[in-house]
């Protein structure tokens, strides 16, 4: 596969760099030239703090056609904007706030508040065009389609009945009529260093969002801006990787419980869409697991998770199976039997290439290899805690010359055959000379075994330990910080009581409090995914959502087959239409 | 017994070196075929085995590659080619272009001119292989370094002809190979590595 990786916030930036890292030669003092990442993957970083982005050489400005290069979301709003005054005035909300400030559901309101409020959406459709969603419009269209599939152009620029144009039919932006001319068909788009250059290589067939869970811009974007793009492109692969943020309180203070709850509250929100409607799959990894392994030194961290995504991002299949692993066959799996966005826990282990058999088995067996300590099965090549018999699939990225029947039988024993064999995929890469690698993708680890959840300070051998440590510390901050939660001073009234019901509910016990509670009561049980079970939105016209019956369909809205369907039957109509008009 | 001279065997060794490096890319791919042929799931060739394992490495690097390799096919003809010393015949031979003063240059061109249709097939031998960071910027930094070294030499010692240094010529062939190992070298490890 060959995503366009997106990189939300600090963390994701700082990962995105490893992917991004340039594999061509280039002169220390003043590089230039062409940008060459591992697999030809591409990537944007996106951020809401200028600052940050001014602290750093890596990335230059995307609208000013560098690369690699970012976006500050709010950098399409005008200071004096209208839809941004309305809206500070009615809600509370600032579409300008940086992304340090940790509440995921601050973010979360602005894109709901633009998807539900008609005064906001004329204001925006008024002043940015016919655009209802500028923020988002602008970080998709003007930013990420560009480097994808969907874009049919030279590779370069934009469609011309697309969004830059639209803009530049007298959009009244400050900067970014200007900023995205480079960005039009055939200009090449400038390097970091002073000659102008081109993107090489060939376009994106999927996005990877990389963001942390618990940090700031990364939680609270990746769930409005998967949905905006998955609204805009219902086939295109959307994969997340959110690495959960470590226990304690991070570099700006902030307490952990907080940085819990933007994770809970992202994840719940990302994993509660029906097949279709949201992202493909989440891939976990934990920042508090990476930490014990590499000092708390977050490059090496990053470093860590590069190469262990590396072996899904190589592009030298085996040639008998040319594109196995091309994105949508990769959505297709990872959705196999499943009406819900998956969960996937990696397990990566290289070892110096051995001749012979066995091979097979000592890489398997070394991914998943298994340790007791203090009467508790750790797994250390995990970058998430679980137990690898729970999962429901195994997809295996493997290099070197191995046979497939013989990763099957392996991962089928080291699971002790909890996972069928036909529920294994491998996907074979020619890798290079000196080491083989493997990595184990396991899908929604957890379940089919009732647990005494323990909460302890750290250490958590399971999957559902895990979840359980972040949910109840979010519980707990929920508990605690009512009024901190609801009573912030640039709130309105009406978002604080918005926000009251969505936290802790009205009376018909649905806010996000008591579905946490029911999650983790699931997990006691032992509970088969998914882990939560009901979205749950803050300005909600309806009110209170009731506990769906079905939790293979949204209450409103159509699954993906449904939508398919409509969409023949429209389409079918509109030729018939057509025919009988000629 | 024919007796090889000395500078035979150096300029042997060159174009062994070179030849070596290319059967060994030719049997890389030939072992690599055939080990992917006894785990293959469905039929494959070697086109689709060549497009698989091709990796872009860079504009930059390409660029240096070859003009690196130009230089290379120079520095060999400047150090066997421009005087008659060793084979009795070279461009210091004919007088029309000895006396030129853009000789040397134009020698070089040709040189470069004779060798183009080689340098289509150097980005594509190279995708071949991992090429370690730390050997691209080897490559980059220290072999046109090392080239041009060796062309100021040899262009010295053409212009001290009739003279000779042996001394002089020994360095240059030195640094000429240095260079020349270093471009070989990710085909050298890389399909070495492989077929061990």
């Amino acid at each position: 596969m060959r995503p366009c990786i997106v990189g939300i916030g600090g963390a994701g930036g700082s990962l995105l760099m490893q992917f991004l890292h340039n594999r061509d030669v280039n002169f220390a003092f003043k590089p230039f030239g062409e940008s060459l990442a591992f697999g030809d993957v591409k990537g944007v970083w996106l951020d809401s703090d200028q600052d940050d982005a001014n602290d750093q050489v890596f990335f230059g400005r995307l609208e000013d056609g560098k690369y690699p290069g970012y976006i500050i979301s709010h950098d399409v709003i005008d200071p004096n904007s209208k839809t941004r005054k309305y809206i500070m005035n009615y809600y509370g909300h600032d579409l300008k706030v940086q992304g340090y400030d940790r509440r995921a559901e601050y973010l979360k309101a602005i894109f709901e508040i633009f998807e539900k409020n008609e005064v906001v959406k004329n204001l925006a459709k008024e002043e940015f065009n016919g655009l209802e969603n500028p923020l988002l419009s602008y970080i998709w269209r003007g930013g990420l389609r560009q480097f994808t599939s969907i874009t049919a152009t030279n590779g370069f620029g934009v469609t011309e009945n697309s969004f830059i144009d639209q803009m530049k039919n007298g959009a009244p932006l400050r900067s970014l009529e200007k900023a995205l001319s480079p960005i039009i068909p055939g200009k090449p788009r400038k390097s970091n260093g002073s000659s102008p250059s081109k993107v090489q290589g060939k376009v994106c067939d999927s996005l990877l969002f990389i963001a942390s869970l618990g940090g700031g811009t990364g939680t609270g974007f990746i769930n409005p801006l998967s949905r905006y793009v998955r609204n805009e492109e219902r086939a295109f692969p959307i994969f997340v990787l959110g690495a959960q943020t470590e226990m304690g309180k991070d570099t700006r203070h902030a307490e952990e419980g907080k940085r819990n709850l933007a994770a809970t509250i992202a994840m719940y929100d990302l994993l509660t869409k029906t097949k279709g409607e949201g992202i493909d799959c989440l891939i976990l990894v934990d920042n508090q697991t990476l930490a014990k392994r590499c000092g708390d030194n977050y490059e090496a961290m990053d470093k860590a998770v590069f190469e262990a995504m590396k072996p899904i991002l190589d592009p030298k299949n085996y040639p008998d199976s040319f594109n196995q692993d091309d994105a949508p066959a990769l959505r297709g799996e990872v959705l196999e039997g499943v009406n819900f966005p998956p969960i996937f826990v990696p397990f990566y282990i290289r070892r110096i290439s051995s001749k012979g058999k066995g091979g097979e088995a000592d890489l398997v067996h070394g991914a998943l290899k298994k340790e007791e300590r203090d009467g508790r099965i750790l797994y250390p090549n995990a970058l998430y805690p679980c137990d690898p018999k729970r999962a429901d699939m195994a997809l295996v990225f493997v290099s070197g010359f191995v046979d497939e029947n013989a990763i099957i039988d392996s991962v089928w024993e080291a699971t002790e055959a909890k996972i069928p064999k036909n529920r294994i995929n491998v996907y074979r890469k020619i890798g290079d000379a000196r080491k083989n690698e493997i990595l184990i993708l396991l899908r929604n680890p957890y379940g089919g075994v009732p647990t005494n959840l323990i909460s302890e300070d750290e250490g958590a051998s399971t999957f559902e330990e895990r979840m359980f440590q972040i949910i109840q510390s979010a519980l707990d901050f929920l508990n605690e910080e009512k009024i901190s939660l609801i009573d912030q001073a640039d709130y309105k009234q009406r978002t604080k009581d918005a926000l009251k019901d969505y936290f802790y509910g009205n009376g018909d016990k649905s806010g996000l409090r008591e579905h946490l509670e029911e999650a983790i009561e699931r997990l006691k049980e032992g509970s088969k995914p998914p882990l939560f079970d009901h979205p749950l939105e803050i300005f909600s016209s309806e009110g209170h959502h009731e506990k769906r019956q079905d939790k293979s369909y949204s209450s409103r809205s159509f699954t993906l087959e449904q939508r398919e369907e409509i969409e023949g039957i429209v389409r079918e109509l509109l030729a018939a239409g057509g025919s009988k008009a000629s | 017994m024919i007796q090889m001279r000395y500078e035979d065997f150096w300029f042997i060794f060159a174009f062994l070196l070179m030849v070596g490096a290319y059967a060994l890319h030719g049997t890389y791919l030939g072992g690599l075929y055939s080990k992917l042929h006894k785990l293959k799931k469905r039929d494959f060739n070697m086109d689709q085995l060549c497009q698989t394992c091709k990796q872009p490495q860079g504009s930059n690097f390409n660029t240096l590659a070859i003009s690196s390799w130009s230089l290379l096919f120079v520095c060999l003809a400047f150090l066997f080619f421009l005087t008659p010393d060793i084979y009795g015949y070279g461009l210091l031979k004919i007088p029309t272009t000895a006396s030129g003063e853009l000789s040397f240059g134009f020698f070089a061109l040709v040189v470069m001119g004779i060798s183009l249709p080689f340098y289509g097939f150097i980005p594509r031998i190279y995708s071949y292989y991992e090429v370690p960071a730390i050997l691209k910027k080897a490559i980059f930094y220290c072999v046109p370094v090392l080239l041009f070294s060796s062309l100021l030499l040899s262009t010295y010692l053409g212009t001290i002809y009739p003279a000779r240094n042996d001394a002089f010529w020994n360095l240059s062939y030195l640094l000429m190979i240095l260079g020349e190992a270093a471009l070989l070298l990710p085909i050298y490890a890389g399909a070495g590595g492989r077929l061990r």
